[in-house]
């Protein structure tokens, strides 16, 4: 279980997040949304302690974070950043580092850990391109492969930095898919997402930051009809029934 | 076009399978050895290879047959070796520290940072050369680390951390001309330094720099994984649990070890460190384990080849193995970045 206990944070003098509390709902999806600048991104990066917190404390199952080791810390949390290089590997190769917080001294990976790997590319669907290079790939393919790589990892938190960014509709709604299969087989997946309306339809949950501060947290429907979304981006949501019975989402620009 | 097929096929051999990279570590190894005794046979006196084994095999202490390849020439092509290996694996972990491509030793500095604690040890402390070496890894060091600061603290991107390298090299190049300049008598023999030379080298000169060598070869080797992970990018490798900072400090350390060990007997050696690991990337296409090996055995074979051909090229005159690998280095350098921007743009 991963709780933040009245946290605040930011970069050197400038903090971004203000006095968060709350409990990060498991083996759903959540999404967390929020303006540009809102600190939906810090707040990530608080989890896996990559930035300290100022006050407040993050708790993973009961123990401060401060208290685990990158590589402990790197066991329970998986995070696919937003930003990342194309490095020359192949893909195999890639999704294979997804077990190095498991290695020994000596690096070598166990049986265990090839299998897992191979798990992981056939759950995600790049066990056809294992051979491949990783520079050979679409943007949409190479997601993918990250994707597997922190399949391969073993955790139980997902935590997804904008995964849908520069990939056409197709890939967007496969990794969205992904996540979703994820969240249903036992992860607890937390995504930072900017498409507000993928995020009131794929998520159990929602986390409405604006300014550093969490407005809301809860399912799609409360946070509605709270209009917390409304506060947030200065817009109104309107919504309209889909072709295949599901809700669609538009918003209009307040005057 | 077939003749390309096939080197494609090959190469795809050679990156891919067990045997292939075995394949490629035996011919390289081949190459060193071919390259070691032909450097034992050249030079301003010609060495008839049977006429050395069969003074060696007789220990015929009085021949020039025994002398100049034991005393002149065999510690000559260990040299050339351990400093093109040094500098050539200094250069493939520079390049993935620093995440750039253009980080070879010489462009950035360490080189001249240890070039810059040999050229004063040498003015100021003439009798202590026992202690170059040491000198010569915390002068690459110290510019290793001003590099390393600049690049952390501003979060600068790729050019900028080349300019600021260049900066540094360019303010330490102009402090050994200012030591040459004030002791002129300064002991190791600045000209042939600055460009690099193995002439006159000898085991007893550079024995506590082969022990630094050898053990920061060592090093690159177990760490290689680390390299792996690096490679994936800042957040990636933190993501994965690595301590980011401190696998770049660690393998900072290597580089600049092996840079400046090499830089203490060897000189200035430019052109090895950027090269060779773009030979070695070329070739190996991502595997840094193999990455570490073939560059190591690439950057010896080139520079004990280089300083060959420096010796007989004007003979009975002997030129500056870092001339001849100048010469080499940039034209094949250039043919590389070609060569890499038909496949970009292909």
């Amino acid at each position: 279980m991963i709780e933040l206990k009245n946290v605040s944070a930011g970069y050197r003098d400038r903090e971004i997040l203000h006095d968060i509390s709350m409990v990060l709902p498991e083996k759903e999806i959540t999404s967390i949304i929020g303006p540009n600048g809102s600190g939906k991104s810090t707040l990530l990066r608080v989890i896996t302690s990559w930035i300290k917190t100022s006050r407040g404390e993050v708790l993973l199952n009961g123990k401060r974070i401060g208290e685990y080791s990158p590589r402990e810390i790197a066991r329970h949390i998986a995070i696919l950043p937003q930003s990342r290089e194309i490095p020359v590997t192949t893909v195999e190769r890639l999704v294979s580092h997804g077990r190095f917080p498991y290695l020994g001294l000596s690096r070598k990976p166990t049986k265990e850990d090839r299998e897992a790997v191979n798990e992981a590319m056939r759950s995600v669907g790049v066990w056809d391109m294992r051979h491949r290079q990783l520079s050979e790939l679409s943007g949409g393919e190479r997601q993918k492969v990250y994707l597997a790589m922190a399949i391969a990892q073993g955790t139980d938190y997902l935590l997804l930095d904008e995964p849908t960014t520069f990939l056409d509709i197709s890939y967007q709604m496969e990794v969205m898919s992904l996540a979703r299969r994820f969240a249903d087989e036992g992860k607890s997946v937390i995504a930072v997402l900017h498409d507000i309306s993928a995020a009131l339809c794929i998520s159990d949950k929602l986390i409405v930051l604006k300014d550093g501060a969490a407005l809301a947290c809860g399912t799609p429907q409360d946070i509605l009809k709270s209009n917390v979304i409304g506060q947030a981006f200065g817009v109104d949501i309107g919504s309209y029934q889909q072709k295949d019975g599901t809700t669609g989402y538009y918003f209009i620009k307040k005057k | 076009m077939k003749s390309l097929q096939k080197f494609c096929t090959l190469m795809q051999w050679v990156r891919e399978t067990t045997s292939g990279k075995a394949a490629l570590l035996v011919f390289l190894t081949v190459v060193l050895f071919a390259a070691f005794v032909w450097n034992i046979c050249t030079g301003s006196t010609a060495l008839p290879l049977k006429e050395a084994l069969f003074a060696f095999l007789e220990n015929d202490v009085e021949s020039s047959y025994y002398r100049i390849p034991i005393y002149v020439r065999l510690p000559r092509g260990v040299g050339a070796m351990a400093a093109g290996a040094a500098l050539a694996v200094s250069g493939s972990i520079l390049q993935s520290v620093l995440n750039n491509a253009l980080a070879g030793p010489s462009i950035i500095g360490v080189n001249a940072g240890a070039g810059f604690a040999v050229i004063l040890t040498a003015a100021v402390m003439p009798s202590m050369s026992f202690f170059i070496p040491t000198a010569a890894f915390a002068g690459a060091m110290l510019a290793s680390l001003l590099i390393w600061f600049i690049a952390a603290r501003t979060g600068a991107s790729r050019v900028t951390i080349i300019l600021a390298g260049v900066a540094v090299n360019t303010i330490l190049s102009a402090g050994i001309d200012t030591i040459s300049t004030l002791f002129p008598d300064v002991a190791v023999g600045t000209g042939s330094f600055m460009v690099g030379s193995l002439s006159g080298v000898t085991i007893s000169s550079m024995k506590f720099a082969l022990v630094f060598i050898a053990v920061g070869l060592v090093a690159a080797y177990l760490l290689v994984e680390g390299i792996n992970i690096l490679a994936l990018g800042e957040e990636t490798a933190r993501s994965l649990g690595m301590r980011t900072g401190l696998m770049r400090f660690v393998l900072l350390i290597i580089a600049a070890v092996l840079a400046g060990s090499a830089v203490s007997f060897a000189g200035l050696l430019g052109f090895v460190g950027l090269i060779v690991p773009h030979v070695a990337r070329f070739i190996t296409r991502g595997d840094n384990k193999m990455q570490i090996l073939v560059s190591a055995l690439v950057g010896a074979s080139f520079v004990i080849i280089c300083d060959c051909i420096a010796r007989v090229i004007v003979a009975p005159f002997e030129l500056s193995v870092g001339i001849i690998m100048s010469f080499i280095g940039g034209p094949l350098f250039i043919v590389l970045l070609l060569k890499k921007r038909r496949q970009v743009n292909d």
